[in-house]
């Protein structure tokens, strides 16, 4: 067997199968990483959420729907949890990015839909730049609203309805 | 309310409900299909973000490491896969966040029964466990003078290499184990006083062999029900 796709990979993985298990980390793993590293930025930290999540990606892998999204969606969401549980129980000091997100340092990925990633860029695009920025640092940096609150001086309650503003016009424009 | 449960599992997918809050609505998460699939279609929406961020390669040890964690504790060896609930799978990760807001190393939580076959049924209070509000999967019954649940399989999917844990949530609680399904036909509890004046889930989540070594649900929770007493003759 050459390129296997993932969903095979992960179906092998759920019965156990350890080879597989391997091969499903080298293909993912640079990814989980990545998305890891943003919300720990402490290597040691963001190691042992690969550890965690991949623990959990082992056990859980006969739960996976592939009705329901890619292998990669479902493991990347699995490391983004167990990164931002992490972030919550330690509080580590993180470090803070005051720099609106830079979109262009994105790259289109391969095992999501261009076109789902193009719609979801116009959607941000079309929300202000603070409350776009509000939204990114809480998705990909694992900001919580107390830490937000805190970074751009305002009360959580001014936070929170940032947020749900932000929430509803993602919806509507991706939903319309 | 719609919109009040959208909102609120969209703040659950970004991560900004306060501790409080997020611990309120994973309890909800446990019972309420419509908010799990509120949190599967806010991951639908967002994910595509999370794929686009840069890769980094983790470095050479991570992989032992991990190869280490994980031996035993999938033995699913060549069996046939089985289906959960769409919705739940997705949100494997999810119901398990509870974990994180306890303490990193936990004693062990106790080894949950599997218990008795049962002899023939008495009781007061029934619920019918379902995945997704569908067909009925399992029937619970429980009979307050004896203290005794059980628990009857109508239409349960086999889970090779895992254990299906039974779980009780009773009015604002955390979810309570309340033991292990037996493979093989009716389950039978003894000694479990519930307090019926309280609303009570039974909900069934499907856990590493042996049961949840947290103490709470880590998989997915594929069938929940209501528990309803019946009217006293």
């Amino acid at each position: 067997m050459s390129a296997e796709e993932l969903p095979d990979l992960l179906l092998a993985v759920a019965d156990g199968d350890r080879t597989a298990f391997a091969r499903f980390y080298e293909r993912t793993s640079a990814k989980l990483f990545g998305v890891v590293l943003r919300i720990l930025p402490e290597r040691a930290m963001a190691e042992d959420a690969m550890q965690e999540a991949y623990t959990k990606i082992w056990r859980n892998a006969a739960g996976f729907d592939a009705r329901r999204g890619s292998p990669i969606t479902w493991a990347a969401t699995i490391a983004r949890n167990v990164a931002i549980d992490l972030r919550r129980r330690e509080r580590p000091a993180g470090r803070t990015r005051d720099e609106d997100f830079d979109f262009d340092a994105l790259r289109d990925p391969q095992d999501v839909s261009a076109e789902q990633l193009a719609a979801l860029r116009v959607c941000l695009d079309r929300l202000d730049a603070d409350q776009r920025a509000l939204v990114l640092a809480a998705y990909l940096n694992g900001e919580s609203r107390e830490e937000l609150a805190e970074r751009l001086g305002h009360p959580t309650g001014t936070i929170k309805s940032w947020l749900h503003r932000s929430l509803a016009r993602l919806k509507g424009c991706l939903d319309g | 309310m719609a919109d009040d449960i959208d909102m609120l599992a969209g703040e659950y997918v970004l991560g900004t409900l306060d501790d409080t809050e997020r611990r309120a609505f994973q309890r909800r998460l446990l019972t309420d299909p419509a908010a799990v699939a509120a949190v599967a279609t806010w991951q639908e929406r967002l994910s595509p973000l999370l794929l686009a961020v840069p890769e980094e390669a983790p470095p050479a040890g991570l992989w032992t490491r991990i190869g280490a964690d994980s031996g035993p504790a999938n033995d699913n060896g060549r069996l046939r896969r089985w289906q959960v609930a769409t919705v739940a799978a997705a949100l494997v990760a999810l119901v398990s966040t509870g974990v994180a807001l306890r303490p990193r190393i936990e004693p062990a939580a106790p080894a949950p029964q599997v218990a008795q076959q049962a002899p023939s049924p008495l009781f007061q209070s029934v619920a019918a466990l379902s995945e997704q509000g569908g067909a009925p999967a399992l029937l619970v019954t429980y009979d307050r003078d004896r203290k005794e649940m059980r628990v009857m399989p109508v239409n349960v999917a086999p889970r090779p290499g895992h254990s299906l844990e039974l779980w009780v949530i009773a009015g604002k609680a955390a979810p309570r184990s309340i033991g292990l399904m037996r493979e093989d036909g009716a389950t039978a509890l003894d000694r479990m006083a519930l307090d019926l004046q309280q609303e009570m889930t039974i909900a069934v989540s499907v856990e590493p062999k042996g049961g949840s070594p947290t103490g709470l649900p880590t998989g997915p929770v594929v069938y929940s029900g209501r528990m309803v007493s019946l009217p006293t003759s």
